[in-house]
């Protein structure tokens, strides 16, 4: 379980996080939605340590953040972060080079699900082949949690297709995935869990399926109670 | 460990093609220097002999043999070493920023590494040694080669040849860099990594703290220099009381001191503080 | 095999309704081999804990049935088929009247308007089924 507890974070005078709070299980797709700027990247960023926090604490099955901690849980941001003369090859023995968990057949096996060749370098691939090659490096760690940022953000409706389809495949399989978004249409119905932000706070986390059986709201209707009443 | 290998490994060849395009451009303009010199002795010896008529021992006495020595310690021989030490001083802060420059980031990956952060620290560092130890290795390594330039030009008459000890001892800046005294050595790279170390926690101050950081890490910076330079205020207050290398021993174990916490400070800011 | 989801309805209930609707009308046949968790959730694109949930349930309602690592398969009993048949008819007729009493329509025409609706070309076809 990933979990976050009064999680703060300043930046200069302004706050971007006011206390967040909110769990993650294994075996669970998490989303967190909310509009640009509502603090979704920075909190992923916070969970792999890639950007401070000045309160709160967020552990990982119980866990600080650790080198250990790194082969169990991994992070794909919305932005290329492999080094652009690197062909796709590379990047693969690069991650075979530092990650014990890192799992050769399967990023081959991605690699011909989106279709795309081992020899195409990161500067030369489209944006959709972009977003893919981000979850491909993430999705071959057998890892215990993905954190996904805005896997649907700028690219194509095929490409979209494709990768919902990730979501419920084996690839996420047991897995614990934390994905954010501000488009939630795409994926209702592959989430379990829905953790609603604003302006760096948690408005409301709920299980989709309970909202659904129980109020016969759809998480639009629960956002919408939220976002604007 | 072997992970920390990997990684030097790794930041060493990410550096290479400019790397081998520097070793290429320095023994050029040393190739250049030294035919240069050659033909020019050349000419001297022709019109000297040739056109006036001089003997060869009388050649000898105005103008001496034509040795590497001339050229070793001469202005154009300084003009590699300098861009050497340019580019390598460049590259120490090049290695950290290029990582959070250009479009893609790779600082995130080699965060998300499973290896404490410090070793990146470490891994840069030692990158940055080799190519140091690299550049000197190759310079001694040509120093010979450019000797045969000479030899193939020059009559064995009108030359003095050198060992390479020789040279080494002739060229001031590997004087320096491979002093012939063991301690010697230590205190230079001893001093060397210092400035690397202080560098690179002056490089993760404003990498933590952006533009607030800009300012501390030159706080920062002046501050070690002024201690690292403080035994020669005491030496002003107790009136030349400290023999010489005394006071360089004091500034020895300040920059020992100063290396340490940067080392404990960058642990921290690698941890706790930086940011993509 | 396609459902079209409401979004304000449990998907796991959804999936439910889908087979008995598929179990009533015989397109899923007694003894047949239904797809695993996993490729559901694929073909259906929703989430594989939501299948499994629906699987669950339907197993204790006596749907399908599952004999250790095998793929599950639609309930043998016969007189189970029969009862999903029956309950799918009468919450579709239960819920129909609820609808039609509350228009307060008299009985005859009520009879009348299904008559001619379920007598309208096209509807033939569907009516063998019923």
């Amino acid at each position: 379980m990933i979990k976050l507890t009064g999680v703060e974070k300043k930046y200069g005078r302004k706050s971007i996080l006011n206390g967040i709070t909110f769990e993650a299980d294994k075996g669970q797709i998490t989303c967190l939605i909310g509009i640009n700027g509502a603090g979704k990247t920075t909190i992923l960023q916070a969970i792999m340590g890639l950007t401070p926090y000045q309160k709160g604490e967020i552990t990982i099955d119980g866990e600080k953040l650790s080198p250990a901690v790194m082969e169990k849980v991994t992070y794909i941001p919305d932005a290329m972060t492999l080094l652009p003369k690197m062909r796709i090859k590379d990047a693969f023995q690069f991650m075979s080079d530092f990650y014990q968990n890192w799992n050769g057949k399967r990023a081959k096996e991605i690699l011909e699900f989106f279709k795309l060749q081992e020899d195409e370098r990161i500067s030369q691939l489209s944006k959709g082949n972009t977003a893919k090659v981000n979850l491909l490096m993430g999705l071959a760690m057998d890892a215990d949690y993905i954190l996904m940022d805005e896997p649907f953000s700028g690219i194509d409706i095929f490409s979209r297709e494709q990768i919902a389809d990730v979501f419920s495949s084996h690839l996420v399989e047991d897995r614990g995935v934390i994905i954010t978004t501000h488009e939630i249409s795409d994926i209702e119905h592959l989430i379990d869990k829905a953790v609603l932000l604003a302006d760096g706070v948690v408005r409301k986390e709920f299980m989709t399926e309970q909202v659904r059986e129980e109020e016969s709201k759809s998480v639009i209707d629960v956002m919408r109670e939220v976002y604007k009443g | 460990m072997k992970l920390f290998g990997k990684l030097v490994n790794f930041e060493f060849m990410r550096f290479l093609p400019i790397y081998i395009t520097l070793l290429v451009i320095v023994f050029l303009i040393e190739a250049a220097s030294v035919i240069f010199y050659a033909f020019m002795v050349k000419s001297e010896i022709t019109e000297s002999i040739v056109k006036h008529g001089l003997s060869k021992e009388q050649f000898l006495q105005d103008n001496g043999y034509a040795s590497m020595v001339n050229i070793l310690s001469s202005f154009i021989f300084s003009l590699p070493v300098v861009i050497a030490a340019v580019t390598i001083f460049i590259y120490i802060l090049f290695i950290w920023y290029r990582d959070w420059l250009g479009k893609n980031t790779f600082i995130y990956r080699l965060l998300m590494l499973p290896v404490k952060r410090i070793q990146l620290f470490f891994s840069k560092g030692a990158t940055i040694l080799m190519l140091v130890f690299g550049l000197v290795a190759f310079q001694v390594a040509i120093l010979p080669v450019l000797q045969v330039i000479l030899k193939l030009v020059i009559p064995v008459d009108y030359r003095l040849d050198l060992t390479t000890q020789g040279m080494i001892r002739s060229l001031y800046y590997l004087r320096f860099l491979l002093p012939e005294n063991f301690i010697d050595f230590i205190i230079n790279y001893g001093f060397g990594i210092a400035f690397v170390i202080l560098l690179f926690t002056m490089i993760l101050i404003e990498r933590s703290y952006r533009f607030r950081g800009v300012f501390m890490a030159v706080f920062y910076g002046i501050g070690a220099l002024i201690l690292v330079f403080s035994p020669y205020i005491l030496q002003v207050i107790m009136k030349d009381y400290f023999f010489d290398n005394e006071l360089l021993w004091m500034q020895f174990a300040i920059a020992i001191i100063l290396s340490i916490i940067s080392v404990f400070l960058s642990n921290h800011l690698l941890n706790k503080k930086i940011r993509v | 095999m396609a459902i079209h989801f409401d979004k304000r309805e449990a998907v796991y209930i959804q999936v439910i309704r889908y087979f008995k609707e598929q179990i009533a009308i015989g397109e899923l046949k007694s003894g047949q081999e239904i797809p695993s968790r996993r490729e559901l959730a694929q073909q259906l694109k929703i989430n594989p804990n939501t299948v499994q949930r629906a699987y669950k349930e339907m197993e204790e309602e006596g749907l399908i049935y599952t004999d250790g690592n095998k793929p599950s398969i639609v309930t043998e009993e016969k007189k189970r088929i029969k009862e999903i048949r029956e309950s799918l008819i009468t919450e579709a007729i239960d819920q129909f009247v609820d609808r039609i009493t509350s228009l307060q329509i008299p009985k005859e025409q009520v009879f009348e308007l299904v008559q001619s609706k379920l007598n309208e070309p096209g509807r033939e076809g569907e009516e063998k089924h019923d």
